[in-house]
Protein backbone atom coordinates (compact mmCIF):
# COMPACT_ATOMS: atom_id res chain seq x y z
CA UNK A 1 0.00 0.00 0.00
CA UNK A 2 2.60 2.49 1.28
CA UNK A 3 4.40 1.58 -1.95
CA UNK A 4 1.31 2.85 -4.16
CA UNK A 5 1.02 5.84 -2.28
CA UNK A 6 4.52 7.09 -2.67
CA UNK A 7 3.10 6.72 -6.50
CA UNK A 8 0.14 9.16 -6.03
CA UNK A 9 2.20 11.27 -4.27
CA UNK A 10 4.51 11.69 -7.16
CA UNK A 11 1.72 12.00 -9.31
CA UNK A 12 -0.17 14.70 -7.56
CA UNK A 13 3.34 16.16 -7.64
CA UNK A 14 3.56 16.18 -11.39
CA UNK A 15 0.23 17.51 -11.63
CA UNK A 16 1.28 20.67 -9.78
CA UNK A 17 4.32 20.75 -11.35
CA UNK A 18 2.27 20.74 -14.87
CA UNK A 19 -0.09 23.27 -13.72
CA UNK A 20 2.63 25.94 -12.85
CA UNK A 21 4.72 25.20 -15.76
CA UNK A 22 1.59 25.78 -17.78
CA UNK A 23 0.98 29.50 -15.82
CA UNK A 24 4.84 30.82 -16.77
CA UNK A 25 4.20 29.65 -20.01
CA UNK A 26 1.50 31.80 -20.47
CA UNK A 27 2.64 34.20 -18.44
CA UNK A 28 6.01 34.49 -20.67
CA UNK A 29 4.17 34.23 -24.18
CA UNK A 30 1.91 37.20 -22.71
CA UNK A 31 4.53 39.13 -21.83
CA UNK A 32 7.03 38.38 -24.78
CA UNK A 33 6.06 41.26 -27.17
CA UNK A 34 7.70 41.12 -30.93
CA UNK A 35 8.27 44.83 -30.53
CA UNK A 36 9.20 45.48 -34.47
CA UNK A 37 5.84 43.49 -35.18
CA UNK A 38 4.32 45.36 -32.99
CA UNK A 39 5.84 48.78 -34.34
CA UNK A 40 5.33 47.80 -37.73
CA UNK A 41 1.17 48.61 -37.41
CA UNK A 42 1.64 52.40 -36.43
CA UNK A 43 1.02 55.16 -38.98
CA UNK A 44 3.51 57.53 -39.97
CA UNK A 45 0.94 60.08 -38.33
CA UNK A 46 -2.26 59.94 -36.93
CA UNK A 47 -4.73 62.18 -35.14
CA UNK A 48 -5.47 60.96 -31.27
CA UNK A 49 -7.64 64.23 -30.56
CA UNK A 50 -9.08 66.83 -31.97
CA UNK A 51 -10.31 70.11 -29.64
CA UNK A 52 -13.13 73.06 -30.05
CA UNK A 53 -13.00 75.97 -27.70
CA UNK A 54 -14.92 78.94 -26.42
CA UNK A 55 -15.05 81.38 -23.69
CA UNK A 56 -16.70 82.49 -20.50
CA UNK A 57 -16.55 84.69 -17.97
CA UNK A 58 -12.09 84.25 -17.74
CA UNK A 59 -12.75 80.20 -18.21
CA UNK A 60 -11.66 78.73 -21.31
CA UNK A 61 -13.96 76.18 -22.10
CA UNK A 62 -12.94 72.97 -23.91
CA UNK A 63 -14.06 70.08 -25.51
CA UNK A 64 -11.89 67.31 -26.27
CA UNK A 65 -12.77 64.32 -28.77
CA UNK A 66 -10.55 61.19 -29.06
CA UNK A 67 -10.33 59.08 -32.25
CA UNK A 68 -9.05 55.78 -32.71
CA UNK A 69 -6.12 54.94 -34.93
CA UNK A 70 -9.61 54.31 -37.94
CA UNK A 71 -10.52 57.92 -36.91
CA UNK A 72 -13.30 56.77 -34.94
CA UNK A 73 -14.65 59.08 -32.59
CA UNK A 74 -13.96 57.17 -29.07
CA UNK A 75 -14.58 59.33 -26.05
CA UNK A 76 -14.84 62.96 -25.08
CA UNK A 77 -13.48 65.20 -22.09
CA UNK A 78 -15.52 68.62 -21.69
CA UNK A 79 -14.14 70.99 -19.06
CA UNK A 80 -13.07 74.62 -18.30
CA UNK A 81 -10.27 75.86 -16.61
CA UNK A 82 -8.74 79.37 -15.99
CA UNK A 83 -6.70 81.39 -18.39
CA UNK A 84 -6.26 82.99 -21.74
CA UNK A 85 -4.13 79.65 -23.98
CA UNK A 86 -4.75 75.69 -23.57
CA UNK A 87 -1.91 73.67 -23.27
CA UNK A 88 -2.33 69.72 -23.60
CA UNK A 89 -0.01 67.62 -22.72
CA UNK A 90 1.14 64.81 -24.58
CA UNK A 91 3.38 61.35 -23.01
CA UNK A 92 5.72 60.55 -25.99
CA UNK A 93 7.86 57.62 -25.73
CA UNK A 94 10.48 56.50 -27.99
CA UNK A 95 11.03 52.75 -28.72
CA UNK A 96 12.84 51.52 -32.11
CA UNK A 97 13.30 54.81 -33.50
CA UNK A 98 9.55 55.38 -33.36
CA UNK A 99 7.40 57.26 -31.52
CA UNK A 100 4.26 56.48 -29.21
CA UNK A 101 1.54 59.38 -28.19
CA UNK A 102 -1.00 59.38 -25.13
CA UNK A 103 -2.53 62.58 -24.23
CA UNK A 104 -2.75 63.37 -20.59
CA UNK A 105 -3.27 66.25 -18.90
CA UNK A 106 -4.73 69.71 -19.42
CA UNK A 107 -3.30 73.16 -18.08
CA UNK A 108 -3.43 77.05 -19.16
CA UNK A 109 -0.94 79.88 -19.23
CA UNK A 110 -2.12 80.74 -15.70
CA UNK A 111 -2.73 77.37 -13.91
CA UNK A 112 0.59 75.39 -13.86
CA UNK A 113 1.15 71.85 -14.81
CA UNK A 114 0.95 70.39 -11.57
CA UNK A 115 -2.53 71.51 -10.71
CA UNK A 116 -3.75 70.20 -14.47
CA UNK A 117 -6.36 67.88 -15.18
CA UNK A 118 -5.84 64.70 -16.14
CA UNK A 119 -7.73 63.21 -19.75
CA UNK A 120 -6.09 60.07 -19.88
CA UNK A 121 -8.57 58.05 -18.37
CA UNK A 122 -11.30 59.40 -20.40
CA UNK A 123 -9.82 57.32 -23.42
CA UNK A 124 -9.04 54.19 -21.89
CA UNK A 125 -10.90 51.44 -23.10
CA UNK A 126 -12.04 48.31 -21.22
CA UNK A 127 -11.06 44.95 -23.50
CA UNK A 128 -12.18 42.23 -21.48
CA UNK A 129 -11.42 43.44 -18.40
CA UNK A 130 -7.87 45.31 -19.56
CA UNK A 131 -8.07 48.68 -19.52
CA UNK A 132 -6.54 49.89 -23.22
CA UNK A 133 -5.57 53.40 -24.46
CA UNK A 134 -8.33 53.45 -26.73
CA UNK A 135 -6.55 56.12 -29.38
CA UNK A 136 -3.83 53.04 -30.14
CA UNK A 137 -6.93 50.47 -30.80
CA UNK A 138 -7.80 49.13 -34.79
CA UNK A 139 -9.62 46.68 -36.27
CA UNK A 140 -6.29 45.34 -37.09
CA UNK A 141 -4.17 45.00 -34.11
CA UNK A 142 -3.58 41.59 -33.06
CA UNK A 143 -2.85 40.37 -29.38
CA UNK A 144 0.91 40.93 -30.25
CA UNK A 145 0.90 44.86 -30.97
CA UNK A 146 -1.70 45.25 -27.84
CA UNK A 147 0.12 43.60 -25.03
CA UNK A 148 3.11 46.18 -26.17
CA UNK A 149 0.77 48.95 -25.82
CA UNK A 150 -0.23 47.81 -22.80
CA UNK A 151 3.04 47.71 -21.29
CA UNK A 152 3.96 51.41 -22.22
CA UNK A 153 0.52 52.44 -20.92
CA UNK A 154 0.71 50.48 -17.49
CA UNK A 155 4.29 51.73 -17.05
CA UNK A 156 2.91 55.43 -17.95
CA UNK A 157 0.24 54.85 -15.34
CA UNK A 158 2.60 53.72 -12.81
CA UNK A 159 5.15 56.54 -13.09
CA UNK A 160 7.87 53.98 -13.89
CA UNK A 161 8.29 55.28 -17.75
CA UNK A 162 11.96 55.45 -16.80
CA UNK A 163 12.71 52.12 -16.49
CA UNK A 164 10.27 51.17 -19.85
CA UNK A 165 12.50 53.77 -22.08
CA UNK A 166 15.44 56.41 -21.69
CA UNK A 167 13.70 58.38 -24.18
CA UNK A 168 10.34 59.77 -23.37
CA UNK A 169 9.05 63.53 -22.40
CA UNK A 170 6.38 65.83 -22.41
CA UNK A 171 5.11 67.67 -24.98
CA UNK A 172 2.58 70.68 -24.04
CA UNK A 173 1.23 71.97 -27.31
CA UNK A 174 -0.77 75.31 -27.62
CA UNK A 175 -2.52 77.75 -30.05
CA UNK A 176 -0.70 80.99 -29.74
CA UNK A 177 -3.36 83.08 -29.73
CA UNK A 178 -5.22 84.55 -26.55
CA UNK A 179 -8.61 82.78 -26.41
CA UNK A 180 -11.01 85.78 -26.69
CA UNK A 181 -9.85 85.58 -30.52
CA UNK A 182 -10.29 82.09 -30.97
CA UNK A 183 -13.24 80.82 -32.94
CA UNK A 184 -15.43 78.70 -30.92
CA UNK A 185 -16.96 76.87 -34.10
CA UNK A 186 -12.73 76.04 -35.28
CA UNK A 187 -11.83 72.56 -34.72
CA UNK A 188 -8.52 72.22 -34.20
CA UNK A 189 -6.63 68.72 -35.05
CA UNK A 190 -3.20 67.51 -33.35
CA UNK A 191 -1.28 65.62 -35.43
CA UNK A 192 1.12 63.15 -33.93
CA UNK A 193 4.55 62.25 -36.27
CA UNK A 194 4.98 58.68 -35.63
CA UNK A 195 8.73 58.47 -37.24
CA UNK A 196 9.42 62.39 -35.84
CA UNK A 197 8.23 62.57 -32.78
CA UNK A 198 6.54 66.25 -32.96
CA UNK A 199 2.88 67.50 -32.32
CA UNK A 200 1.14 69.95 -34.73
CA UNK A 201 -2.28 71.62 -34.20
CA UNK A 202 -4.00 72.26 -37.61
CA UNK A 203 -7.02 74.38 -37.79
CA UNK A 204 -9.29 71.95 -40.09
CA UNK B 1 -15.23 104.61 -51.73
CA UNK B 2 -16.79 102.38 -54.41
CA UNK B 3 -16.54 99.06 -54.90
CA UNK B 4 -14.56 97.25 -57.21
CA UNK B 5 -17.84 96.36 -58.88
CA UNK B 6 -19.39 99.62 -59.12
CA UNK B 7 -15.89 101.51 -60.15
CA UNK B 8 -15.71 99.23 -63.26
CA UNK B 9 -19.44 99.73 -64.04
CA UNK B 10 -18.69 103.83 -63.71
CA UNK B 11 -17.43 103.97 -66.93
CA UNK B 12 -20.19 102.58 -68.83
CA UNK B 13 -22.88 104.27 -67.30
CA UNK B 14 -21.14 107.65 -68.15
CA UNK B 15 -21.37 106.86 -71.49
CA UNK B 16 -25.05 105.97 -70.86
CA UNK B 17 -25.55 109.45 -69.64
CA UNK B 18 -23.92 111.20 -72.02
CA UNK B 19 -25.82 109.51 -74.94
CA UNK B 20 -29.00 109.83 -73.74
CA UNK B 21 -28.61 113.58 -73.15
CA UNK B 22 -27.54 114.04 -76.79
CA UNK B 23 -30.39 111.85 -78.07
CA UNK B 24 -32.83 113.74 -75.63
CA UNK B 25 -31.31 117.21 -76.66
CA UNK B 26 -31.43 116.47 -80.60
CA UNK B 27 -35.39 115.29 -80.12
CA UNK B 28 -36.15 118.44 -78.63
CA UNK B 29 -34.80 120.39 -81.46
CA UNK B 30 -36.13 118.51 -84.33
CA UNK B 31 -39.35 118.11 -82.73
CA UNK B 32 -40.42 122.12 -81.09
CA UNK B 33 -38.17 124.59 -83.20
CA UNK B 34 -38.62 126.12 -86.75
CA UNK B 35 -36.26 125.56 -89.08
CA UNK B 36 -34.47 129.17 -88.94
CA UNK B 37 -33.38 128.61 -85.36
CA UNK B 38 -32.21 124.90 -86.57
CA UNK B 39 -28.79 126.71 -87.79
CA UNK B 40 -28.67 128.57 -84.65
CA UNK B 41 -29.78 125.94 -81.92
CA UNK B 42 -27.24 123.15 -83.94
CA UNK B 43 -24.30 126.09 -83.33
CA UNK B 44 -24.87 126.14 -79.52
CA UNK B 45 -25.57 122.50 -79.57
CA UNK B 46 -22.34 122.02 -81.29
CA UNK B 47 -20.24 123.66 -78.69
CA UNK B 48 -22.34 121.82 -76.15
CA UNK B 49 -21.78 118.19 -77.85
CA UNK B 50 -18.05 119.27 -78.41
CA UNK B 51 -17.78 120.03 -74.31
CA UNK B 52 -20.08 117.15 -73.62
CA UNK B 53 -17.42 114.63 -75.40
CA UNK B 54 -14.42 116.58 -73.93
CA UNK B 55 -16.30 115.52 -70.72
CA UNK B 56 -17.07 112.42 -71.42
CA UNK B 57 -13.22 111.48 -72.62
CA UNK B 58 -12.29 113.40 -69.72
CA UNK B 59 -14.31 110.61 -67.79
CA UNK B 60 -13.37 108.06 -69.56
CA UNK B 61 -9.38 108.54 -68.93
CA UNK B 62 -9.83 109.26 -65.38
CA UNK B 63 -11.83 105.58 -65.03
CA UNK B 64 -8.76 104.43 -67.29
CA UNK B 65 -5.64 105.74 -65.35
CA UNK B 66 -7.65 104.45 -61.68
CA UNK B 67 -8.12 101.09 -63.45
CA UNK B 68 -4.54 101.25 -64.91
CA UNK B 69 -3.17 102.05 -60.99
CA UNK B 70 -5.61 99.26 -59.47
CA UNK B 71 -3.31 96.77 -61.83
CA UNK B 72 -0.06 98.16 -61.02
CA UNK B 73 -0.88 97.80 -57.41
CA UNK B 74 -2.19 93.85 -58.03
CA UNK B 75 1.18 93.24 -60.41
CA UNK B 76 3.47 95.17 -57.43
CA UNK B 77 1.65 93.47 -54.70
CA UNK B 78 2.38 90.16 -56.58
CA UNK B 79 5.59 90.34 -57.62
CA UNK B 80 6.42 91.17 -53.54
CA UNK B 81 4.54 88.17 -52.50
CA UNK B 82 7.18 86.38 -54.94
CA UNK B 83 10.05 87.77 -53.45
CA UNK B 84 8.97 87.40 -49.96
CA UNK B 85 8.26 84.00 -50.19
CA UNK B 86 11.23 83.20 -52.40
CA UNK B 87 13.80 84.75 -50.10
CA UNK B 88 11.90 82.72 -46.88
CA UNK B 89 12.26 79.49 -48.95
CA UNK B 90 16.17 80.62 -49.69
CA UNK B 91 16.49 81.48 -45.90
CA UNK B 92 14.85 78.23 -44.56
CA UNK B 93 16.19 76.18 -47.16
CA UNK B 94 19.75 76.97 -46.05
CA UNK B 95 19.19 75.58 -42.64
CA UNK B 96 19.93 72.26 -42.03
CA UNK B 97 16.93 69.38 -41.87
CA UNK B 98 17.86 68.35 -38.26
CA UNK B 99 19.09 71.38 -35.91
CA UNK B 100 19.91 71.53 -32.24
CA UNK B 101 17.95 74.52 -30.94
CA UNK B 102 18.86 74.04 -27.30
CA UNK B 103 20.59 72.17 -24.68
CA UNK B 104 19.60 71.83 -20.93
CA UNK B 105 21.76 70.75 -18.59
CA UNK B 106 20.39 70.50 -14.59
CA UNK B 107 23.78 71.91 -12.70
CA UNK B 108 21.07 71.60 -9.03
CA UNK B 109 18.13 69.46 -7.70
CA UNK B 110 17.34 69.91 -4.02
CA UNK B 111 13.78 68.42 -2.69
CA UNK B 112 12.03 71.66 -3.45
CA UNK B 113 13.92 73.11 -6.42
CA UNK B 114 16.51 73.15 -9.06
CA UNK B 115 19.20 75.31 -11.17
CA UNK B 116 18.97 74.92 -14.77
CA UNK B 117 21.38 76.12 -17.32
CA UNK B 118 19.64 76.45 -20.69
CA UNK B 119 21.96 77.08 -24.03
CA UNK B 120 20.30 78.41 -27.03
CA UNK B 121 21.65 77.92 -30.47
CA UNK B 122 21.30 79.84 -33.73
CA UNK B 123 19.44 78.30 -36.37
CA UNK B 124 22.93 77.10 -38.61
CA UNK B 125 23.99 75.80 -34.96
CA UNK B 126 26.02 78.40 -33.11
CA UNK B 127 25.64 79.02 -30.12
CA UNK B 128 23.39 82.46 -29.35
CA UNK B 129 23.54 82.59 -25.29
CA UNK B 130 23.53 80.43 -22.32
CA UNK B 131 21.03 81.07 -19.39
CA UNK B 132 20.94 79.59 -15.99
CA UNK B 133 17.39 79.62 -13.88
CA UNK B 134 16.26 78.35 -10.06
CA UNK B 135 13.13 77.25 -10.54
CA UNK B 136 10.38 75.52 -8.00
CA UNK B 137 9.39 71.93 -8.59
CA UNK B 138 10.81 69.19 -10.05
CA UNK B 139 10.44 69.55 -14.16
CA UNK B 140 11.58 71.77 -16.59
CA UNK B 141 9.08 72.93 -19.46
CA UNK B 142 10.95 74.97 -22.28
CA UNK B 143 8.36 76.31 -24.51
CA UNK B 144 9.07 77.00 -28.47
CA UNK B 145 7.21 78.83 -30.95
CA UNK B 146 6.90 76.99 -34.11
CA UNK B 147 5.99 77.62 -37.99
CA UNK B 148 5.29 73.88 -39.68
CA UNK B 149 5.85 75.00 -43.56
CA UNK B 150 3.12 73.42 -46.53
CA UNK B 151 4.08 69.87 -47.19
CA UNK B 152 4.96 71.17 -50.46
CA UNK B 153 7.07 73.52 -49.36
CA UNK B 154 8.78 71.09 -46.92
CA UNK B 155 9.11 68.51 -50.28
CA UNK B 156 10.69 71.75 -51.90
CA UNK B 157 13.57 71.38 -49.23
CA UNK B 158 12.34 74.14 -47.03
CA UNK B 159 13.06 73.80 -43.05
CA UNK B 160 10.07 74.05 -40.21
CA UNK B 161 11.02 77.07 -38.26
CA UNK B 162 11.48 77.04 -33.90
CA UNK B 163 11.88 79.82 -31.89
CA UNK B 164 12.57 79.57 -27.98
CA UNK B 165 10.10 81.57 -25.91
CA UNK B 166 9.42 80.58 -22.27
CA UNK B 167 10.65 78.30 -19.74
CA UNK B 168 8.84 77.47 -16.75
CA UNK B 169 8.37 74.50 -14.52
CA UNK B 170 5.67 71.82 -13.29
CA UNK B 171 4.88 74.26 -10.22
CA UNK B 172 5.51 77.88 -12.02
CA UNK B 173 2.69 78.64 -14.61
CA UNK B 174 3.87 79.30 -18.19
CA UNK B 175 2.69 83.31 -17.63
CA UNK B 176 5.33 83.65 -14.45
CA UNK B 177 7.85 81.44 -16.54
CA UNK B 178 11.12 83.17 -17.96
CA UNK B 179 11.00 84.80 -21.29
CA UNK B 180 14.05 83.31 -23.25
CA UNK B 181 14.56 85.57 -26.16
CA UNK B 182 12.47 88.76 -26.28
CA UNK B 183 10.84 91.03 -29.13
CA UNK B 184 14.41 93.45 -29.49
CA UNK B 185 16.38 90.05 -29.83
CA UNK B 186 14.49 88.31 -31.96
CA UNK B 187 16.08 89.65 -34.88
CA UNK B 188 19.40 89.40 -33.69
CA UNK B 189 18.44 85.56 -33.32
CA UNK B 190 17.00 84.92 -36.62
CA UNK B 191 19.61 86.78 -38.26
CA UNK B 192 23.17 85.91 -36.13
CA UNK B 193 24.58 83.60 -38.82
CA UNK B 194 23.21 85.05 -42.09
CA UNK B 195 26.92 84.55 -43.11
CA UNK B 196 26.10 81.06 -43.47
CA UNK B 197 22.87 81.70 -45.02
CA UNK B 198 23.52 82.08 -48.95
CA UNK B 199 22.12 83.79 -51.33
CA UNK B 200 20.61 86.73 -49.27
CA UNK B 201 22.05 89.86 -48.77
CA UNK B 202 21.19 92.13 -45.43
CA UNK B 203 17.67 93.74 -47.30
CA UNK B 204 16.52 90.08 -47.66
CA UNK B 205 17.41 88.79 -43.80
CA UNK B 206 15.12 92.20 -43.30
CA UNK B 207 12.60 91.27 -45.39
CA UNK B 208 12.25 87.29 -44.01
CA UNK B 209 12.71 88.53 -40.31
CA UNK B 210 9.60 90.94 -41.21
CA UNK B 211 7.86 88.14 -43.05
CA UNK B 212 8.47 85.68 -39.56
CA UNK B 213 7.10 88.80 -37.58
CA UNK B 214 3.99 88.84 -39.37
CA UNK B 215 3.32 85.31 -39.45
CA UNK B 216 3.58 84.73 -35.36
CA UNK B 217 1.41 87.88 -35.09
CA UNK B 218 -1.37 86.94 -37.52
CA UNK B 219 -2.04 83.41 -38.53
CA UNK B 220 -4.25 84.56 -41.84
CA UNK B 221 -1.64 85.91 -43.45
CA UNK B 222 0.76 83.02 -42.15
CA UNK B 223 -1.86 80.58 -43.99
CA UNK B 224 -2.27 82.85 -46.86
CA UNK B 225 1.91 82.53 -47.29
CA UNK B 226 1.76 78.64 -46.90
CA UNK B 227 2.87 78.38 -43.09
CA UNK B 228 0.73 75.03 -42.14
CA UNK B 229 0.11 75.93 -38.51
CA UNK B 230 1.83 78.15 -35.81
CA UNK B 231 1.84 76.66 -32.81
CA UNK B 232 4.02 76.99 -29.04
CA UNK B 233 5.38 73.75 -28.13
CA UNK B 234 6.26 73.38 -24.53
CA UNK B 235 8.27 70.24 -24.02
CA UNK B 236 9.24 68.99 -20.75
CA UNK B 237 11.25 66.35 -18.72
CA UNK B 238 12.16 65.71 -14.74
CA UNK B 239 14.92 67.41 -14.01
CA UNK B 240 17.74 64.56 -13.08
CA UNK B 241 21.08 65.97 -11.98
CA UNK B 242 24.21 66.19 -14.49
CA UNK B 243 21.73 65.11 -17.45
CA UNK B 244 21.52 66.76 -20.36
CA UNK B 245 18.42 67.23 -22.94
CA UNK B 246 18.52 68.36 -26.46
CA UNK B 247 15.57 69.99 -28.18
CA UNK B 248 15.80 69.34 -32.03
CA UNK B 249 14.12 70.91 -35.02
CA UNK B 250 12.61 67.92 -37.27
CA UNK B 251 12.51 69.23 -40.83
CA UNK B 252 8.68 67.73 -40.76
CA UNK B 253 6.75 67.57 -37.53
CA UNK B 254 7.79 69.43 -35.34
CA UNK B 255 10.52 69.46 -32.36
CA UNK B 256 11.76 66.92 -29.86
CA UNK B 257 13.71 66.68 -26.23
CA UNK B 258 16.68 63.47 -26.54
CA UNK B 259 18.08 62.60 -23.12
CA UNK B 260 22.20 62.88 -24.28
CA UNK B 261 23.40 59.90 -23.60
CA UNK B 262 26.91 58.81 -22.40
Amino acid sequence: MKKYIWLIAILLLLIVAGFILKLTYNFVIQSRVNIEKALALLTEEFTPVKMKLSSSDGQINFQLKFYDQQNNNIAAYNDSITGNRLFVDFYIVKIEGKNLFFPYLVYSDIVPPSMGKKIYESYEKNFDGILFPGIYSSDNMDDNFMNFILQVWKAIKSGNIDFFSTQYHGNAVHLLNDIDRIDPNSVYSFICHTEKGGIEIVQQ
Amino acid sequence: MFSNKVQSLLPILALAVIFISFYVYFSYIVKFHPEKKIVKTLYIGKNIVIALLLLAAIAVVYFISINIYKTYLTVTETINNINEVRMLKTFVKNLSVQRVLASIIITDLTESDFEVKVSLYTLSGELFKSLSFRLPGKEFYIDFTILNFDYLFIEQGANNLAIPAVLFSDIIAYADGFELIDESELKNYLTADNKYIYGLNDKDIDAAYNFIKKAINDPVFAKSKGVRSIIGSALHHSAHKGEVYKVFLQNTGGINLVTEEF
